[in-house]
């Protein structure tokens, strides 16, 4: 009878593992079909025509770039510096000190020769606002910096996006480095849709680790000296590029990174600005955007682009790219449970029924699975009870899946952006789509499993520390 | 177990077929890496040579030239002709033509023009317009256009409104940059919407021409196409045509509302008087953010006449921000009038009147609605006349706090609004306010409440009743 129930039991275990491998790699061929189409189509327009001629136009919108500073002392100047060199008229760049320990301030006060300001009217409540201050050169006349008491990053955003009167407005990473051209691309995807209101724009991140960069711009693209780094390079390109393009091209994209996130002022001053209760705050404002387009039934949609409009620097240590990974970990769970009303909810569309489910099945359950997934093995091992040769077949299948796809990412970043063509590079970038499985994927898992244990058992952790190189180091 | 010897064996299979995808990408991205490598260099090479013969044949002195720099020039104009007969070549060429174009001006860049059309390119252009593929007739537009070959304007035209979106909006940019007539028959012939981003290139193209004459762009402004109206307005803005003014009234009453928006714009910018009229009688069928644009039009070009509009608005407008900015407009066009409580206390006093007779009204002091605790202590100044007459012009706040003042003074007369505020109201807590103000009147059955009596009986019934 046990032997009966226990074939039972397997059976019925194998049958789910598989049905659920097999529907993550179907979707994924469904998204890499997707994203071939978008990313083709895409290509060949922005091969015609320029954007040059608008940036410097009077009718140009308004922006502005709201950089969240804590702690940032090494490198504020070089990034604040890079962002006031962008190659549009009609912006300006609001720092936000949020409460730093450290010189972060002063070294911008001096360098910038910066005088206080009157106070803002808030929309939304924050931390204290201890000062605004300006630039009395005319030359750093965009240059704007709110000097405030320490709340995160999303307080610091709120408290920027409450300054600024300008139509977009873009919230990003401080240390990340823009292409010079990001804002006439931006405001193109804005502006692109004559029937749909485009309420927030978003693009690739690129790694900037061993870049040659010079004034702040990237001015050649290199591939990342550290493993790790290429891991992650090759991971972003996989989900940044082929993933996100994907959704993207469904309009069905739940995320917009962090560092790199435009939206339309007036859609995020109405749905109340950033949440300052999740670690997830990017990807949860975007869960409330579309909320609230959906439920006011107002017709928009959010632009994704392809092209690598922003460089940002990827842990090198393991230890810091857990933490890294165990926050974002800890985001999606906040995001998941604050909107689990759109979990298969006709109402929402194709968010409530693809894109809300595939991100809870996929990006949350998924690491949960294969980690327990591997104890399950361990223990059926131990007790003699392991079908080896399903194990094997099963793990070759998704080994082989997983190669062919990141194979699949950079043929495709070749083909469009031809960044990293050197033969040294490419085998690299092969070596790490072997290796990676084995490798670096074990330690996505680990974060993940982390985040969700802290979260269930309500372990206090907050954004934690990221030690940057600074680019200059690059 | 054995209904997964047939699962395992899917598996392999599925694996040796992912294997063999990874391989085949693999040789791809191999082999397309060697191409891309093979032709930067090849191109490079090429590059250089082309930019040396451009360079001879642009600045080549036909006048001071010998007979024998003359023979050497037609030589190499045919060399070059016989070169370009390879499509890869010309496309070079042409690259390497529309990249100089942007660096050379004047004489140097006519020369270059004319070259290109020396050169036969332009029919070559022309040739790809009738391809099938969407990329390829929209690089040639683009490259006619930046050519400036005006003889292409015909052709062009025909892929106005074209439902390849890259293609039609590389026409529309093409002929209004080839010929001066273009905007017009553009604007005239234009289905298809536009959105802003070609709107905004659109307008630099015409700014960026010396001498254009422009046609007058209020005769688009009564067009069907929405986007056609946009432009027409932003057009009318960038080139300063105050003479539109006359023509904005039917754009500030259009059923969209981006558009509305634009022409209380240029009604501010060009201080159009003649909407003046248009704007008061719509104003109190508009939305709040439009009677805000409404008003900051009469703050810039007001004058006394508009005065007793403005009173009006003051004493009829229920919001706050409103409120002020009419203060604000009747300060600066009537400062000697009487002066009023700018706070946000706001009198109230004429609209729930509307129909009544001065005796009626009596010397009655004004119902103030107000932020605070106020409210429910003024129940006593309304003589009989029931507060709850602008009940549905309140926002939540303000209801609550007349149901405080109606729940003070205990009115008889109050109770039949109070059954139409059960009725109509949709806020739990405020419903449920005047349930209990209704049965502290001693009225409990209240099941009659909810059945459809019109609104304007119960007003009637409850002022017969006074």
């Amino acid at each position: 009878m046990y032997n009966n129930l226990y074939d039972i039991l397997n059976n019925y275990l194998n049958l789910v593992f598989l049905v659920f491998t097999l529907t993550l790699l179907l979707s994924f061929l469904v998204m890499a079909l997707i994203f071939t189409r978008v990313s083709f189509h895409h290509n060949k327009v922005s091969q015609i025509g320029s954007i040059s001629k608008v940036m410097n136009s009077n009718m140009a919108p308004s922006i502005s770039i709201i950089a969240p500073a804590y702690n940032e002392e090494a490198t504020i100047i070089e990034n604040i510096k890079s962002l006031l060199s962008l190659r549009y008229d009609n912006y300006e760049v609001i720092v936000v000190n949020d409460g730093s320990r450290d010189g972060t301030l002063d070294k911008i006060m001096t360098s910038f020769e910066l005088v206080k300001e009157e106070g803002i009217p808030a929309q939304f409540p924050g931390k204290r606002i201890r000062g605004i201050y300006k630039s009395e050169d005319k030359q750093l006349d965009r240059l704007v910096v709110i000097d405030k008491v320490n709340g995160g990053k999303s307080d610091a955003l709120n408290a920027g996006i409450n300054y600024s009167r300008n139509r977009f407005v873009g919230c990003i990473d401080v240390d990340c480095l823009l292409n010079p051209d990001a804002l006439s691309h931006v405001v193109r995807a804005f502006y692109q849709e004559p029937k749909k209101k485009v309420v927030a724009v978003g693009s690739v991140i690129r790694v900037a680790n061993s870049c040659k960069i010079s004034e702040g711009v990237v001015e050649q693209v290199r591939l990342p000296k550290n493993w790790l780094a290429k891991y992650q390079l090759l991971e972003y390109t996989r989900s940044f590029l082929l993933g996100r393009m994907a959704w993207g091209g469904i309009d069905g994209l739940l995320i917009i990174s962090g560092a790199f996130g435009f939206f339309e002022r007036e859609v995020l001053v109405e749905v109340g600005g950033y949440d300052t209760g999740t670690v997830g705050e990017d990807m949860e404002v975007i869960f409330k955007i579309r909320r609230h387009m959906t439920e006011k039934k107002i017709p928009y949609t959010l632009s994704y682009l392809p092209e690598p409009l922003c460089y940002t620097e990827v842990p090198e240590d393991a230890k810091i790219l857990i933490n890294q990974r165990d926050r974002w970990s800890r985001g999606n769970i906040e995001t998941l449970k604050k909107h689990k009303v759109m979990f298969f909810n006709p109402r929402y569309g194709r968010l409530g029924m693809l894109s809300y489910p595939y991100w809870f099945f996929y990006e949350w359950l998924a690491p949960l699975l294969e980690f327990f997934g591997l104890f399950t093995i361990l223990a059926f091992w131990y007790a003699g009870l392991i079908n080896w040769q399903f194990f094997v077949a099963l793990t070759l299948m998704v080994y082989m899946f997983a190669v062919m796809f990141s194979i699949y990412a950079i043929s495709w970043d070749l083909y469009t952006y031809r960044q990293y063509t050197s033969k040294r590079d490419f085998f690299s970038l092969v070596t790490c789509a072997l290796t990676e499985p084995f490798l670096f994927h074990p330690l996505v898992v680990y974060s993940a499993v982390r985040g969700n244990f802290k979260k269930i058992f309500k372990q206090k952790s907050g954004w934690g520390t990221i030690t940057r190189k600074g680019f200059s180091n690059s | 177990m054995e209904q997964f010897t047939m699962g395992t064996e899917v598996l392999y299979g599925f694996a040796k077929v992912f294997g063999a995808t990874t391989l085949c990408y693999l040789v791809f991205v191999f082999l397309y890496r060697t191409r891309i490598v093979r032709r930067k260099k090849q191109s490079a090479a090429k590059k250089e040579e082309i930019s040396q013969w451009i360079g001879e044949l642009l600045f080549f002195d036909f006048g001071e030239a010998s007979n024998r720099e003359k023979e050497a020039y037609l030589l190499k104009k045919t060399q070059l002709r016989e070169w370009i007969a390879v499509k890869e070549n010309r496309e070079l060429l042409v690259a390497q033509m529309l990249r100089l174009r942007l660096d050379v001006a004047g004489e140097a860049k006519n020369t270059l023009i004319t070259l290109y059309k020396d050169l036969n390119l332009h029919l070559y252009a022309v040739q790809n317009l009738k391809s099938w593929r969407w990329e390829i007739v929209s690089a040639a537009i683009l490259e006619l256009t930046q050519m400036h070959m005006a003889e292409a304007y015909i052709p062009i035209r025909g892929f106005l409104n074209d439902k390849r979106k890259v293609v039609r909006e590389q026409a529309e940019i093409a002929i209004i940059s080839l010929k001066e007539e273009g905007i017009a028959h553009y604007l005239d012939t234009v289905k298809t919407e536009i959105s802003e981003w070609q709107q905004l290139k659109i307008i630099e193209i015409l700014k960026s021409r010396n001498q254009f004459n422009m046609p007058n762009f209020e005769k688009w402004f009564s067009a069907h196409n929405s986007g056609t109206i946009m432009l027409a307005l932003r057009l009318a803005e960038a080139f300063g045509q105050s003479g539109v003014s006359s023509h904005l009234s039917d754009v500030i009453v259009h059923k969209q509302k981006e558009i509305r928006e634009l022409g209380y714009s240029l009604v501010q910018k060009f201080g159009a008087e003649e909407v003046k009229p248009t704007m008061k009688l719509y104003y109190w069928k508009c939305s709040g953010d439009e009677r805000l644009n409404i008003l900051q039009a009469f703050y810039s070009m007001g004058n006394h006449e508009d005065v007793g509009f403005m009173e009006e608005v003051y004493h009829r407008e229920t919001s706050e921000t409103h409120l002020d900015l009419a203060n604000k407009i009747l300060d600066k066009l009537a400062p000697n009038r009487a002066k009023k409580d700018t706070n946000p206390i706001r009198e109230a006093h004429d609209r729930p009147f509307e129909g009544m007779s001065t005796e009626e009204k009596g010397d009655r002091p004004p119902i103030k609605l107000v932020q605070g605790d106020t409210m429910s202590k003024m129940g006593e100044g309304t003589h009989g006349l029931s507060i709850l007459n602008t009940y549905f012009d309140q926002d939540n706040f303000n209801r609550m706090l007349l149901l405080d003042a109606v729940s003070k003074t205990k009115d008889k007369e109050d109770i039949s609004l109070l059954r139409l505020v059960v009725a109509k109201e949709t806020n739990l807590a405020i419903k449920i306010k005047a349930l209990e103000i209704l049965r502290s009147f001693g009225i409990n059955e209240l099941e009659d409440v909810s059945k459809t009596v019109p609104l304007h009986d119960l007003i009637k019934e409850s002022r017969a009743t006074r």
